[in-house]
Parts: C-alpha cells; structure tokens; sequence
C-alpha cells in the first residue's frame, strides 16, 4: 500500500516536472518544421501513457498531414497494444494483471463518454471477481467509482476498505483521504 | 500494340481495393494493348484471384519473396575467386542506403545476376560478401549487434538479388504501381530489356514503410535507420530509372520531388469514376437514417474509431443504422474485434458488416458516408460516394482534404476531421443528422465536384497518352 500511495504521490510530482516538459513539447508542436515534429513524435519516449496520448492528441491538429499521419499511427498503436495485453489476460483468466490492464487503459486518456463508461464497467466488474483485493484494487475500485461520478458511493468505499482507525490511522491513507475530499471540494 | 507490363506489390489481381480497382479500370480501357501482370507476393497460398481478367492480360507471373535456395557449396566457395576487388567494392558502397547511388547498384546487381555466380543464397554465403560485410560493419556499425546486423543486410541483398535475378517478360513498358520491391523490379527489368518505365505511385511507398518499421516492436532501434533508408534508397532508384513517374495529387507530387524524383519526370493524374454509372442511381427513399462506409475491414481504415465514433452519435441519431460494405476476410482477426467491440458496445442492431457486396445497391439509399482511415491515397470510394451524390465525412489523410473541401467554386462536399478522434466524428455525424438541408446540399456539390476533377475518361486518356509516348503507338504502328 505504502508503494502505491508512494508512486501515486510520485507520479503527481513527474507529472509536474512533465508538465514543464510538455510546455517544450507543445511549443515544437506549434513552432517547429514539420520535419522537427516528425522527429520529435519518433524519439518521443515516455513512460507514462496518459501523456503521450496527450501529445499524440495535440499533433493531431497539427497542419502537416505527415505529423496528423504519424500521430494517428502512434495512438492506434498505444491502443493495439492496450487491446492485445487486455486479450491475453482474459484468454490466461488472470484477473489481477487484467483489471490492473483495464485500469491503465481506463486511465489512458484514449477512451471517452460512453466507450470510457463501458471500460470502466469492465474493470469494476474484473476487480469484483478478485476475492482478496489488494490496497491497491481497493483504491482502484473506488478511484473508478469517482470517475463514473458517483463520488458518494466512492467515498464509502473508500472507508469501507479502509476503515477509520484514530492515531493508527496509516499515514499514506490519510493522506489519500484528506487528497479526495480537498480534489472533490473544489471540483 | 504495346505490350504493358504491371508490376505490383500484393494487390492485384489478389487484394481487392484502390489500386487493384484502378489496374482493373485501365485494363479494360486499353483493350488495344497486351498486358502482363506481376505480382509480388508473400506466398504461394495469397495468389487467389479476386477479379474477373480482361482477355487482354496474357501472362499472370507471380514473385514469391522469401525464396527458398538449394546451395551448391562448390558454388559458395567458387565465388571467392569470382567475386574480385571491384565487386566487393560495389557491394561495399550499395550497403551505404543512405548515400547509395543508384547507379552503383544497379551495375553491381547486373553483374551478380549472372548465372556464374551462382543463386543469391550462394553469393551471400560467399567469402567475399561476407569479407565485405564484416568490413563494412567495423567501420559504421560497430556499436550494433553484428547478428542482427548480419541477417538484416543479408535479407536486404537476397531480395534484392533474388528479384534482379527473376526472369521478367519482355515488354515495351513496365509500369510498376508503386515503388519499393516493385518499383526497383520495374526500374531493373526495363534497364534489362530495353523498355520504358513509367511509375505510378497511389501513396508515398517508402512513407508507409517507414511507419511500420518506426513502430515494429520486433526492430532493434538502431536498426531501424537501416530498413528506412533502403526503403527510400528503393524509391531512388525507381524515380532513377523511370521515364515517367505519376502521382495522384499535387501535395504527393512534391513529396517525390523531395525524395529525388526529377521535377521534369513528374505529373499528376488524378484518381477518376464513371461519373455517368454512378450519377445515374436512383435513390430509393427508405425509413431511417442510414451510414456507410466502403472499405476493407484492416487496421489501416481504422473501424474501431468508426464504430466508437457511431456509439456516441446513436443515441442522438433515431433510426440509425450504419453498413459497413467490403471484404471482411483479409484480417480475420481485426475483423473478430470490430464484431467484439460492436457487442460490447451493445450495437448488434445497428450495424451491419454486409462482406463485399454491390455497393451501387447501398449507394441508392445511404445518406452519409464515412471514412476514418489513418492512411490514404487518392480513395476511388470517396470519388465514387460522391459521385453517387453522398456526402462524406472523411478524416485528415492524404487527398480526402483537398477533393471534400478544396473546390471553393463548387464548396464543400463533406466534413474532415482528425484521424482516430471518435468524439468528433460523432458530434460531425449528430450536425448533419439534425441539417438534412446541408447534407442533400454537400451531395449535390460532391456530385459536381467529380464530375468537374474526377472523371474516368480523364485519367483513361491521360494514360494512353502516356503510354503513346512511351512508344506504346510506335510499337502499334510497327
């Protein structure tokens, strides 16, 4: 639990320091050659898939027909990708890795609207057959649970796993806690 | 009489779409000349015929890529006193894509075609092609693994020999329809038997390559410089030897030039329909709100962002329902999850996969037509839908642009919208459910557009012109 908290809170800080970056990358979207952005899509190299959908989206609406080209062909394959890995977890029955998939592809930023809402149903429903969550899925389960908007329901889970316990309280749920009230307050 | 022999790249008379269409058309309108047909495939098993041959196509020859060799070891050692100083030196500098110089190759796979040195297998197995590949390696490609290395140059040259070693019918002109293995057989087998070349290049070959290596997860990175550049060292030579070298569209046209296609080799022959059979469909009113697409059911037409696309308009769209007409068999796979996708999206009842069918008979009562591909050329469908009268909305790829809104005499025709954006699509689709004025108006204007730019008897004409001056009517004359 302690890791995920702890990556979650990380990747909070890479995507911050990302985001300077990002603000490069866009100004190559918007000021370079198109042979400057080609380029730049080709070496792109991030970890964190949400991100380059981010950029792959913006090249999108770029004026050069190689940059749309090579873009659109990027994220078809982020997205073959996603779709191959979801297969194979479902034809090895391997519920852990599939809703951890699921999860990753819901979080992509490659799905919208009703397409989005049918993914999401789909991890619910993997994450509901997993008898021993761990903190991990739990915070899955409910972190699933605000982004289909039902954050009441998200945040009773969220004390259901995770129940109160005064000064025993762990730090990082905590933590967690006081994020999801502070992030749903001023939404 | 000419005889005319087109090369291809796995499409006719074995694919059915764009080019094969476009082959089939020319075909039948030049019945004064005598075609063969070659075609490079990847297998013995792809040769199923899918369209009816004019009597005019004497030959079908097909090219396996990926030959099987029996080897002579005699042979293999042989080469070493065969292949001298000069040779290797050719081989050395062909090995440099980059700055390969056509010429160079094309001398050196003359000489290595000759039957003395033996099948391609045994002239990469030889001593000297190894001695010049170790060498070569040392001095540029040291930081890389050399076993990749080794099998990536040396299926690189066995093609190329193999295919410089093929026994090519004796024509008048060779008219690869693209670059690449085509193109460089073309280009190869005209220098051999004194013909013309003429290319026509639908898309930009080594383009499509590129992004299929760029993202082929099974090349090594630092190898992926090595296939790009052989494939546009493929172009090169292609546009080398041509005598004339067409495309479909201006914006391909300057894409050549900057590839190395001399500006004065070049001209623009626009993809064109019959636009007397197709204007001519009489439609047929009927109850709902219909959608179509015609193409091939492959990753490339991108169905997914179709069918995502369709499933955030349906609810704003009563009576929808949307034919998907085309072949369904040539990616049985991608095909399971388009019908997957379509059930867990809940849409059995709203959409069709109809397989290959007449399309003049959907054309007589469809209302829009979509196209979401993420590659395109000149698409003769999005000609033919308009032509039918049908508005489209197409994505941003390749001429789709210029033909749906580039004619600001005549306005626009359809929608564009960017690749893979399924939102979009949808909303696009939503507008012009609710603005039925607007889509019989953009029909109208597509219905004009093709006949105005788009014309069969156009590009018909311009390629028998073509082929006159490339002999064509000497050879008749004769």
């Amino acid at each position: 639990m302690k890791t995920y908290i702890a990556d979650r809170m990380r990747d909070k800080r890479v995507d911050a320091a990302f985001e300077l970056g990002l603000l490069s990358a866009f100004d190559i979207l918007n000021l370079g050659t198109p042979k400057e952005k080609k380029d730049f899509l080709v070496d792109l190299d991030i970890d964190r898939t949400p991100l380059k959908v981010e950029v792959f989206k913006r090249a999108l609406k770029d004026k050069d027909l190689e940059v749309i080209h090579y873009a659109a062909t990027s994220i078809n394959k982020i997205e073959e990708n996603f779709q191959k890995d979801i297969r194979k977890f479902e034809r090895s029955g391997d519920f852990q890795p599939l809703a951890k998939e699921l999860y990753d592809y819901c979080q992509s930023g490659l799905l919208k609207d009703e397409v989005l809402s049918f993914y999401l149903d789909k991890t619910l429903g993997v994450l509901g057959r997993i008898k021993e969550k761990t903190p991990e899925e739990k915070i899955m389960v409910v972190e699933i649970y605000r982004e289909k908007k039902e954050i009441r329901k998200s945040w009773e889970l969220l004390n259901e796993f995770f129940p109160e316990k005064g000064e025993k309280e762990d730090k990082d749920i905590l933590e967690y806690k006081k994020a999801f009230v502070f992030e749903e307050s001023i939404k | 009489m000419a005889k005319i022999c087109y090369i291809c790249e796995g499409s006719y008379p074995y694919v059915v779409g764009g080019v094969s269409s476009w082959i089939q058309e020319l075909l039948l309108a030049n019945k004064e000349h005598q075609f063969y047909i070659v075609c490079i495939i990847p297998d013995e098993k792809f040769a199923q015929i899918k369209y009816e041959i004019p009597d005019n196509v004497i030959e079908i020859r097909n090219i396996v890529l990926n030959k099987k060799y029996r080897i002579s070891p005699l042979k293999i050692l042989s080469n070493k006193d065969k292949i001298g100083k000069e040779v290797m030196d050719r081989i050395r500098k062909a090995m440099d894509f980059h700055k390969e110089d056509s010429k160079n190759t094309f001398q050196l796979l003359e000489e290595l075609s000759k039957k003395k040195y033996g099948n391609p297998m045994e002239i990469t197995m030889s001593i000297p092609f190894w001695k010049t590949l170790i060498s070569y390696y040392m001095e540029n490609n040291r930081n890389m693994g050399f076993n990749i290395f080794y099998w990536t140059y040396r299926n690189i040259f066995l093609n190329l020999l193999s295919l410089a070693q093929e026994d090519m019918p004796v024509a008048d002109i060779y008219h690869p329809v693209s670059t690449g293995y085509a193109g460089y057989l073309g280009a190869f087998a005209g220098n051999k038997n004194s013909g013309k070349v003429v290319l026509t290049e639908h898309g930009i070959y080594p383009r499509e390559r590129e992004e299929e290596v760029l993202g082929a997860n099974w090349i090594e990175k630092s190898f992926k410089s090595i296939w790009i550049d052989f494939f546009y060292a493929l172009s090169k030579i292609t546009y080398d030897y041509s005598d004339q070298i067409v495309t479909l569209f201006e914006r391909n046209r300057e894409i050549q030039i900057e590839g190395g296609a001399p500006r004065e080799k070049t001209l623009v022959v626009p993809n064109g329909v019959d636009t007397l059979y197709y204007g001519s469909i009489e439609k047929e009113k009927k109850e709902g709100f219909h959608i179509g697409s015609v193409l091939r059911i492959v990753p490339i037409k991108d169905v997914k962002t179709m069918l995502r696309g369709y499933k955030l308009a349906l609810s704003r769209m009563r009576g929808a329902h949307l034919y998907l007409i085309g072949p369904i068999e040539e990616d049985s796979k991608y095909y399971k999850e388009c019908l997957q996708l379509v059930k867990d999206l809940k849409m059995e009842e709203y959409v069709t996969f109809t397989g290959r069918k007449d399309v003049k008979e959907y054309y007589k009562f469809l209302d829009l037509l979509l196209l979401t591909s993420i590659s395109e050329g000149q698409p003769l469908s999005l000609l033919e839908g308009l032509a039918s009268g049908i508005p489209f909305i197409s994505t941003d790829v390749g001429d789709c642009r210029e033909v749906l809104l580039g004619k600001k005499e005549i306005g626009d025709a359809g929608v564009i919208i960017s690749p893979t954006d399924y939102r979009e699509l949808a909303e696009v689709m939503v507008n012009l459910y609710q603005d039925r004025k607007k889509l019989v108006k953009m029909g109208e204007r597509g219905k004009e557009i093709v006949k105005k730019y788009y014309e069969k008897k156009y590009y018909v004409d311009e390629y028998k012109k073509i082929y006159q001056n490339l002999g064509g009517e000497k050879k008749w004359q004769e």
